[in-house]
């Protein structure tokens, strides 16, 4: 029985992986052994660990030869499987912490709302099971489909995935819309199946609280608001170093009004959670860095046609000819044509004269400060990505709207419904840009307001979009300069008084930065403590694996180099006539190799050109060896098949120890 | 030559057919082997069978009526399409086939390219799939073949068919449908592996059996194997351990169950000799069947009180860290003889090297070509690939195992015929420019030896 069983396992796995290879009908047979040997090997790991325990412990309580090395052995897998295991140090898996939200457990079969459309579920045979996402809310009772719950955007995309006809993507349509939160709590509420709990945006007041518990009578949902509302309560302060010079509390406020802020003690202040948003928001109040200005701002607004939308073109100017006077430090800003057409930058010049006045310069960090202007943001590139943003696209119709148009018999339904219209932005808010963008410091929230007193009525939302999207890639000034500072320093030296000078205020927004993760870290409510990583950077595990394993395990491959020379010494020695061929083969091959090969070859003259070492190397590798590794490589899996089959069919038992039956 | 399936036309015969009958009338009558033949000559004639679906109706006529030397493609509009589940696959493919007309008529204009576009309804809306051009080929034959994957089994689909020509216009939409991909129960793009597979386990297993009729099997002399119980009476003179490395995967590699094969036979003759083995292993599961074999082993020799599990067991799943415990241990210990038999990667240099400076006698057995190298330069005996499985064989002496190399010799004799057909194929489609020929050789290439 003992010898019957492996043979029997051995006999099954077998065809079950073979019959898995030829038939499609049986691939999951086959991933279902794979699956099972992987639990068995894991299994087994456990009494590979408990030996391992066990051999070393002996011999270090025994003191045999060797016995600091097992101690040092016990002492790693200790260490290394208890760091491993708890995940120590390890952060929550950010996609499932919902920041911003809290978290209270509401079961399932106790949510009080379920929504229903008329309409059948659309299962088949081939696919018997609603998306894993939607399976434990959705149900078909009496010609509805009915789902608890509210649905969530990952959910309708599973389930427009699900099945492709207009009929079953109209009522996901239905669905969503039905099953949403009401209108007061749309965005702020939501329940997710997976972890059984309601959750709730921000701090909740008490008027948001009594609205709340007032939706259903039922215990387990009353419990739930009452603890999400003591979650927003929650207060969390930290003192800020330095604050943003135009940060104050009724700035905070508008932020979110959860937000507090106290200039005198500088303590920042949330209650409740706070959102990725919120921490943006917080992070950004800080001037956006400085444009290359092309062209002067009065002189282009008021040279801007009245009919004209925008100067959508980039302007003609070249930048510039050489700002290196000689190997001094003076230095001339602007290009020449600026110079010419009073079109000055004044900041550029500003920066530059600041600089030089604390230190010398040389012309090398002269050409780098202007490659660096160069680069930055003009106002052109702003112009044409919000003209980029008012181009109309297509609007992408419903499935509703399609299965209406196939119900009125249409033949071809198109996706696709009619252009949006076109968006411009007017003159005045052009000229609001250009004048913003000269102003002394670039705050978004600015050019926001004066372009929405320059709207005349028109919705500023591409405008907006545009922007934010544009700003999202440009650094803040104190970036600029940090980044300005580090290139002039690769170019050559800066003063103590320059190098303050460029990243005093980036140090400042560093601390301001930093406060704000703090705050954000210390008001998130953790909800899965365990959902990271374990090896994730920065962890102990990591440390571990960084910096002790893998410089160890990299000596060991290194080893590997004095092996093979070693090896090739002693194989490479013509004792005999094969010896002697191996070995010229083996010089040739080395030599072709490297760079000295070609050279010493070269000479060679075309028609003798096959001589060339590294085209007889060409030649060695890709005949001769290939040739020879086929030929094993056949043998080998002609071998395979043999001893598989043996096995498979128990006639080969000699891996169980012996052969007897 | 066709015959009609689902509306389609599928090819009954081709040129390897008419071959795989010929091969069977020469062999019959050859006795009870040439059943064998019988079989796989069928088999043979099956695969041809299983060709895609051709294009029927007027497809077939307008294949006949396409020019094969035209170039300049005038075209008609497409004036049908056909949508075919894709036979023989896992339900993924469903394929596509539509007439290439050519004419002189006003209606025939210079093609840019087909779009196909795919539906889950008749009425839309339409997703586009694919923009084809034809190639020289589907001209000459006069249709065109698209192969839609990552198809859904059992779901409907709807496809719909446009020629957009040189000058930017479009025909009128061609459609067809609804058409369902349905799982079959044989991947036929796995037919010839699985006719190769059957030929070969049926040549061994015809081996075996000829063996046990009391058919006299001569097998060369395999030095390393030989050198096995040198190696162990080496140590056993010495008074020093022998060290057996199973390589470093797990039981699902069939290299490990030959290296734990050969370990069933050192254990055996260290157990006879009194020679103590030790067994690092690189994996949990490694251990617990090496175990097994060790323990069978001595009780096959008598000894089962010598058997000392703790001799077998389990250093780290981590290549170098494996290695280094190896190498220290044996530094250390200074076995005399070193077995070397299963998978191994950068790790076989380092553990060689190190058995040979502490002068241990070593035997090396893999099918990892690309460390065989190292092995034969490094230890004193290497069982090269096939050698490496035949250990288990050419160990146990008996008939019918021994039958089984016999029946891998057939193999290769079948893998040296085809090289060398495929050769002469190859060469003289190179030479002659041959067009039937080159098809042939790519046949072989890209379709048999797939």
């Amino acid at each position: 029985m003992k010898r019957t069983i492996p043979l029997v396992i051995t006999f099954v796995c077998g065809v079950v992986l073979l019959a898995a290879h030829f038939s499609p009908y049986t691939h999951r047979w086959g991933e279902a052994a794979m699956i099972w040997f992987d639990i068995l090997a894991s299994i087994a790991f456990l009494l590979g660990g408990g030996n391992l325990l066990k051999v070393h412990l002996k011999k270090v309580f025994a003191q045999q030869a060797g016995w600091a090395y097992s101690l040092i052995t016990v002492v790693a897998f200790v260490v290394t499987l208890w760091v491993g295991l708890v995940k120590w140090g390890a952060p929550p898996a950010a996609h499932l912490e919902h920041y911003g939200e809290s978290f209270a457990h509401v079961p399932l079969e106790e949510f009080p709302f379920t929504y229903s459309v008329p309409g059948q579920l659309p299962k088949t045979a081939e696919r018997p099971l609603l998306p894993a996402s939607v399976r434990a809310q959705l149900s078909q009772a009496d010609g509805q489909v009915v789902f608890r719950g509210w649905l969530l955007p990952n959910q309708k995309s599973d389930l427009l995935a699900y099945h492709p006809t207009l009929a079953w993507r109209c009522l996901v349509e239905q669905l969503a819309k039905a099953a949403q939160p009401s209108a007061g709590f749309r965005g702020k509420l939501a329940y997710y199946p997976e972890p059984q709990a309601l959750a709730f945006r921000g701090s909740m007041t008490p008027q948001e609280r009594a609205e709340l518990e007032a939706l259903s009578p039922s215990d387990a949902w009353r419990s739930a608001v009452a603890a999400l509302y003591e979650a927003g309560q929650r207060q969390t302060e930290v003192v800020a170093p330095t604050a943003p010079e135009r940060f104050t509390p009724e700035q905070a406020r508008k932020i979110s009004p959860a937000l507090d802020y106290d200039p005198a003690s500088r303590r920042l202040q949330i209650r409740g959670p706070m959102s990725l948003s919120e921490r943006q928001a917080l992070e950004q109040q800080f001037p956006l860095a400085r444009p290359k200005l092309t062209a002067d701002p009065a002189l282009t607004s008021a040279h801007q046609p009245e009919s004209s939308t925008v100067p959508l073109r980039p302007s003609a100017h070249q930048p510039g000819t050489s700002i290196v006077q000689g190997e001094s430090s003076t230095v001339q800003l602007g290009t020449a044509n600026d110079q010419q057409r009073g079109f000055a930058d004044p900041y550029r010049h500003h920066l530059w004269k600041a600089l030089e006045d604390q230190g010398p310069l040389t012309a090398k960090q002269a050409e780098v400060f202007q490659a660096h202007w160069e680069r930055r943001w003009t106002v052109e590139q702003l112009l044409e990505a919000i003209r980029m943003a008012g181009v109309g696209e297509p609007t992408e119709k419903t499935a509703c709207q399609m299965l209406a148009e196939k119900e009125q018999g249409v033949a071809d339904i198109q996706p696709i419904g009619p252009l949006e219209p076109d968006q411009t932005l007017r003159p005045e808010q052009a000229a609001a840009i250009r004048t913003w963008a000269a102003g002394p410091n670039l705050y978004l929230e600015d050019l926001l307001e004066q372009l929405a007193k320059t709207s005349g009525g028109q919705s500023p939302g591409f405008i907006q979009t545009a922007l934010q999207n544009f700003f999202h890639q440009v650094p803040t000034e104190a970036e600029a300069k940090k980044t300005l500072c580090v290139e002039l320093l690769r170019a050559g030296p800066l003063t103590e008084a320059q190098r303050e000078f460029l990243l005093a205020d980036y140090r400042a927004e560093w601390a301001w930065r930093t406060a704000v993760g703090e705050l954000f870290r210390q008001a998130h409510q953790v909800k899965f403590p365990w959902s990271g990583q374990y090896n994730a950077a920065g962890s102990p595990f990591w440390w571990i694996y960084e910096y002790m394993f893998k410089p160890l395990t990299a000596t060991m491959f290194a080893l590997l180099a004095f092996y093979v020379a070693s090896a090739a010494f002693r194989a490479f020695r013509a004792k005999n006539v094969e010896a002697a061929l191996l070995l010229g083969t083996a010089f040739v091959v080395l030599l072709g190799r490297t760079a000295a090969g070609t050279v010493l070859t070269g000479w060679l003259p075309d028609w003798l050109g096959w001589l060339r070492v590294e085209e007889l190397t060409v030649l060695i590798m890709t005949i001769f060896n290939t040739a020879g590794t086929r030929a094993i490589m056949i043998g080998i899996a002609l071998g395979i098949v043999a001893t598989s089959l043996k096995i498979i069919l128990g006639m080969d038992r000699s891996y169980l120890g012996s052969a007897e039956k | 030559m066709f015959s009609r399936q689902r509306g389609c036309l599928v090819r009954k015969k081709s040129p390897l057919a008419a071959a795989g009958e010929g091969g069977l009338r020469s062999r019959s009558g050859e006795g009870a082997s040439s059943s064998f033949f019988l079989l796989w000559a069928v088999w043979v004639g099956l695969l041809s069978g299983i060709a895609f679906p051709a294009c029927s109706g007027a497809m077939e006529a307008a294949r006949r009526g396409a020019d094969p030397g035209e170039t300049h493609l005038l075209l008609l509009p497409p004036s049908e399409l056909e949508a075919l589940d894709a036979p023989w696959d896992d339900g993924s493919r469903l394929l596509l086939c539509w007439p290439l007309q050519t004419a002189d008529t006003p209606d025939a204009k210079p093609l840019r390219e087909f779009r196909i576009f795919q539906a889950a309804e008749p009425c839309g809306p339409w997703q586009p799939v694919a923009a084809v051009e034809p190639k020289p080929k589907d001209i000459r034959r006069g249709r065109m073949e698209y192969l839609v994957d990552r198809c859904e089994p059992g779901r409907e689909y709807y496809f719909r068919l446009t020629a957009v020509w040189a000058d930017g216009g479009q025909s009128t939409p061609v459609m067809a449908g609804p058409v369902r991909p349905v799982r079959q129960m044989f991947d036929g793009s796995r037919a010839w592996l699985a006719g190769f597979v059957v030929l070969v386990s049926g040549l061994v297993l015809w081996s075996i059996q000829r063996a046990r009729s009391g058919r006299p099997v001569h097998v060369r002399r395999i030095a390393g194997l030989e050198a096995v119980d040198e190696a162990i009476g080496r140590a056993t003179e010495m008074g020093r351990p022998c060290v057996f490395i199973a390589g470093i995967q797990d039981m699902n590699d069939i290299q490990t169950i030959a290296g734990l094969t050969i370990l069933g036979r050192v254990a055996e003759t260290s157990a006879r000799y009194a020679a103590r083995v030790e067994v690092p292993t690189c994996r949990s599961l490694v251990m617990t069947a090496a175990r097994d074999t060790v323990q069978a082993a001595y009780l096959a020799a008598g000894r089962p009180e010598a058997y000392r599990p703790e001799d077998i067991y389990y250093v780290t799943d981590e290549q170098f860290g494996y290695v280094a415990y190896v190498t220290g241990q044996m530094v250390r210990q200074r076995p005399a003889a070193c077995f070397y038999m299963g998978a191994f990667f950068a790790e076989s240099l380092i553990l060689a090297e190190t058995g040979n400076s502490i002068g241990a006698i070593q035997v090396a057995g893999t099918a990892m070509p690309s460390q065989l190298p190292f092995f034969v330069a490094a230890c004193d005996y290497t069982l090269i690939g096939e050698e490496f499985f035949a250990a288990s064989a050419y160990l146990s002496g008996q008939p019918d195992q021994l039958g089984a190399l016999w029946g891998q010799d057939m193999g290769k004799l079948l893998a040296g015929c085809l090289i060398l057909v495929g050769s002469v194929l190859a060469t003289l489609a190179a030479a002659t420019g041959w067009e039937w020929l080159a098809d042939w050789t790519h046949f072989l290439q890209n379709t048999l030896l797939q």
